[in-house]
């Protein structure tokens, strides 16, 4: 279900709660492409988990699946199960790629005042996790933000997308936020942002 | 009716003695708890109606007595007015006011729609004034002045006068700029509500996340006259301050006191938004309302106390001259805007009789001020949770910030993780109601914390100027994101707390019949009794409630009046529900959301005894 990456080497390192933690060099931070030229997003697993020492909490869970499902899509009944029985559950750690990182960070700054935190909507906004899980493509999705939308066919009067196109904390982060939105829809990072970067690297 | 006649009379004497005559009009129209004639009820803030035949013994037995879809889907804010046998309610944009005939089965007597063509009087598209609305369309409702005009105060910052029969406009004025960067200024709206004072209005102004310079503007409520203009920030001059006579803590607060605390001309984009509840006190003819958050979100970029964002403002509202200011949170790094309500009470503080002003911030204080002197009298914490400070020092009135929940101290590009509160505040606008009976304060509240990551962005005029992430989920050791609460403001001490499932984000409404009423996000309209907190009913609305309770009596009945219309911030925090990041599968889930309960709608629900 997933492609796990091995980290073959440990060179960085970041400080929390005044503690040095040892960070993993990613395999890659380049965007890739799919078949039809979209970036994808790309996410570098750990092997086991990094504590966080001020709160022994782990500080990379990047996702958790109940029966081989990301709990964002789990059904109630999935969920019970899963509460019931550690088996059936299972612990992802790892980093966001700098790209993916830099666009939750631009989501959280512009888009989640209407669309919501973690890209989940809002009681008039809809989730942009569902809305790519759904086949909002990169193209429509690029578009949609360069140009805004007005009333939406069906949608209520006051329901407007404004144009961020001529917007410099947006327009060049627009491949970033679609990364980001994409990890999300694909189940593959949870809620939630305690999600430590990668060191940025020159490229 | 016979009410409406005589004022439009009196609006034909001249200036001087109608300012007198109508402030002491409409404060006797207050005082008539058959009629609720301003957002609060009174300029007091009090919230409370001396009607007690719905009380402790018989509100188990409510029942709706009539209903009133406002055909607006999106968050609803405010309440109601009932001015004689007529009931005046608002919606989000597009900002439409209907008037209601209580005599004939609340037959719409005239609606009134600011849009026209798709465009505010301000010239500016509703597309377009929507787009720079931070955290959805409210608007916190229509005041009324006793010379017959309903005054709204629109999303694209126009003025309104309204004839209050007809619904006829009197005159507009459109008081800043929702535009963009043809202005080459920043984009402000309209969501407060306006503000009646004798013969003037005043209103204020949001967009701190837009990078705003905001400012209180008080005009003439015949004409539409602009009278005076005090911003939040800048040189004295513009802000309407005597740097000899103006105190801060007791002290004068002494010449450029804005300026010497921002970076360069960083005031110039300064934020310090006024779109909450305000208060006025007619002996002290003192006008008090609070300023909001510094721009951006980022405090690595305004090193300083940043003054006066984050303020208590205590002004004489006929010239708009300062005469104290207390900044709750200077240098905020958290976006704890100080523009919630603001309430009177002449109280005894710790032994000694007080004009006292108390307001719950969002920064999770709670301050009781004489509002006479602008002293700090008491200052403590409503919500266990709060940590970004351990207390306020009452030598200086600074809070005693904590490095580790400091985001400069941390710095840009860092996350700081579990502040308390979250930036929604400990409490937001959702204003708190004072029980006369029992002296307490009835406090809806947030229980929620944050992560916080500033981080630079680039100020572009009529953009979106925020420079932070934000992530929120409950407060540690609990499972609920709210509290009603009853707040002791002498002794500094919560008396009874009832943890809800999600923030509690509607005006309270405390009566003489003992109890206090609230409402929920999931939608319940809920009454309990003031002394203890226990629950006496409750009733599922059509939609969430963000809206604020009101009381009015029509043919000798006594109803209840309550907006549901979930939205807001809470309906862009909550609707997906929120999570404990750290936690594992144990809690994943366990927060339910929003959207599991209820969904949009704006919906007057009025209640009464069967």
């Amino acid at each position: 279900m997933t492609k796990k990456t091995i980290l073959t080497s440990l060179i960085a390192s970041v400080f929390v709660a005044g503690k040095s933690i040892a960070m993993p060099t990613p395999d890659a931070v380049e965007p890739q492409f799919d078949e039809n030229d979209d970036p994808t997003y790309y996410v570098t697993y750990g092997e086991g988990d990094r504590l966080d020492p001020s709160t022994e909490k782990p500080l990379n869970l990047i996702q958790i699946y109940c029966k081989e499902q990301a709990v964002d899509f789990a059904s109630d009944e999935d969920m019970d199960e899963c509460r019931a029985n550690d088996d059936l559950v299972e612990m992802k750690y790892g980093w966001m790629d700098f790209s993916t990182y830099k666009g939750w960070r631009a989501y959280h700054a512009e888009c989640h005042v209407c669309h919501g935190p973690d890209a989940m909507g809002s009681t008039y906004a809809p989730s942009l996790m569902m809305s790519v899980k759904n086949g909002l493509d990169y193209m429509d999705f690029y578009t949609i933000i360069a140009n805004g939308k007005g009333v939406a066919e069906g949608a209520q009067e006051g329901n407007v997308m404004p144009a961020f196109g001529e917007n410099t904390n947006v327009e060049p982060h627009i491949n970033d936020i679609y990364r980001y939105v994409k990890a999300r829809a694909d189940g593959k990072i949870r809620r939630g942002v305690r999600l430590p970067k990668l060191p940025k690297f020159k490229e | 009716m016979s009410i409406l006649k005589k004022s439009i009379i009196a609006s034909a004497a001249l200036a001087l003695p109608l300012a007198v005559s109508a402030n002491s009009k409409l404060e006797k129209m207050m005082k008539d708890p058959s009629q609720w004639v301003q957002q609060s009820g009174d300029y007091a803030g009090h919230r409370y109606t001396t009607l007690d035949q719905i009380n402790k013994s018989n509100v188990g037995s409510l029942k709706v007595a009539w209903t009133f879809s406002t055909g607006v889907l999106r968050g609803h804010e405010g309440g109601p007015l009932v001015i004689g046998d007529t009931m005046y309610v608002h919606t989000a944009i597009p900002n439409i006011v209907y008037a209601l005939d209580l005599n004939d089965d609340q037959r719409i007597i005239w609606k009134y729609n600011p849009v026209k063509g798709g465009k505010y009087p301000g010239g500016e598209t509703m597309d377009r004034v929507i787009s720079v609305m931070c955290c959805d369309n409210v608007n916190r409702g229509v005041n009324y002045h006793p010379n017959g005009t309903i005054v709204l105060h629109a999303a694209d910052t126009s003025v309104i006068a309204l004839d209050a029969k007809t619904g006829k406009e009197k005159w507009i004025t459109t008081n800043l700029h929702a535009g963009t960067g043809k202005y080459g200024v920043s984009a402000s709206t309209g969501s407060g509500q306006p503000f009646i004072i004798k013969d003037t209005v005043g209103v204020g102004c949001s967009g701190a996340e837009f990078g705003v310079r905001c400012n209180w503007t008080s005009y003439d409520i015949n004409s539409g006259k602009r009278l005076w203009r005090a911003y939040s920030m800048g040189p004295d001059k513009d802000m309407l301050v005597d740097p000899n006579k103006t105190t801060s803590m007791l002290k004068p607060i002494g010449k450029d006191s804005s300026l010497k605390t921002w970076p360069g001309d960083a005031w110039k984009i300064g934020g310090g938004s006024i779109w909450g509840f305000y208060g006025y006190d007619s002996k002290l003819n003192t006008l008090y309302y609070g300023t909001g958050n510094p721009s951006t979100w980022n405090p690595v970029v305004r090193p300083g106390d940043n003054k006066w964002s984050m303020t208590i403002n205590a002004r004489n509202p006929d010239n708009g001259m300062a005469k104290w200011l207390y900044q709750m949170t200077p240098y905020d790094e958290w976006d704890y805007d100080g523009v919630n309500e603001m309430i009177l009470v002449d109280m005894k503080v710790k032994g000694k009789n007080r004009q006292a002003l108390v307001h719950f911030d969002r920064n999770g204080f709670a301050y009781t001020m004489d509002r006479a002197s602008g002293e700090l009298l008491v200052a403590e914490k409503y919500d266990p949770a709060v940590n970004w400070a351990t207390h306020v020092d009452m030598k200086t009135g600074r809070p005693q910030v904590q490095d580790r929940y400091s985001t400069a101290h941390q710095g840009e590009d860092v996350n700081t993780t579990n502040i308390c509160p979250a930036a929604l505040g400990s409490k937001d606008q959702q204003p708190a109601a004072y029980d006369r009976l029992s002296g307490l304060f009835m406090v809806p509240t947030n229980h929620v914390c944050m992560d916080y990551e500033p981080f630079k962005v680039d100020y572009v005029a009529g953009n979106a100027y925020v420079g932070a992430t934000l992530s929120m989920y409950p407060a540690p050791g609990g499972t609920h994101l709210g509290n009603m609460i009853a707040w002791d403001a002498d002794k500094g001490k919560i008396v009874w707390s009832n943890p809800e499932p999600f923030s509690v984000w509607s005006g309270a409404m405390a009566t003489a019949g003992g109890i206090t009423f609230y409402g929920t996000l999931e939608g319940y309209a809920k009454a309990v009794e003031s002394k203890t907190g226990k629950e006496l009913f409750k009733f599922k609305t059509p939609s969430g409630i963000i809206g604020n309770f009101m009381s009015y009596k029509h043919k000798g009945k006594q109803y209840v009046g309550i907006l549901s219309g979930v939205g807001g911030w809470a309906g862009i925090g909550l609707a997906a529900g929120l999570t404990d990041p750290t936690a594992g599968l144990g809690a994943v889930g366990a927060y339910s959301a929003l959207h599991n309960h209820t969904a949009l709608g704006g919906v007057l629900t009025v209640f009464s005894l069967p």
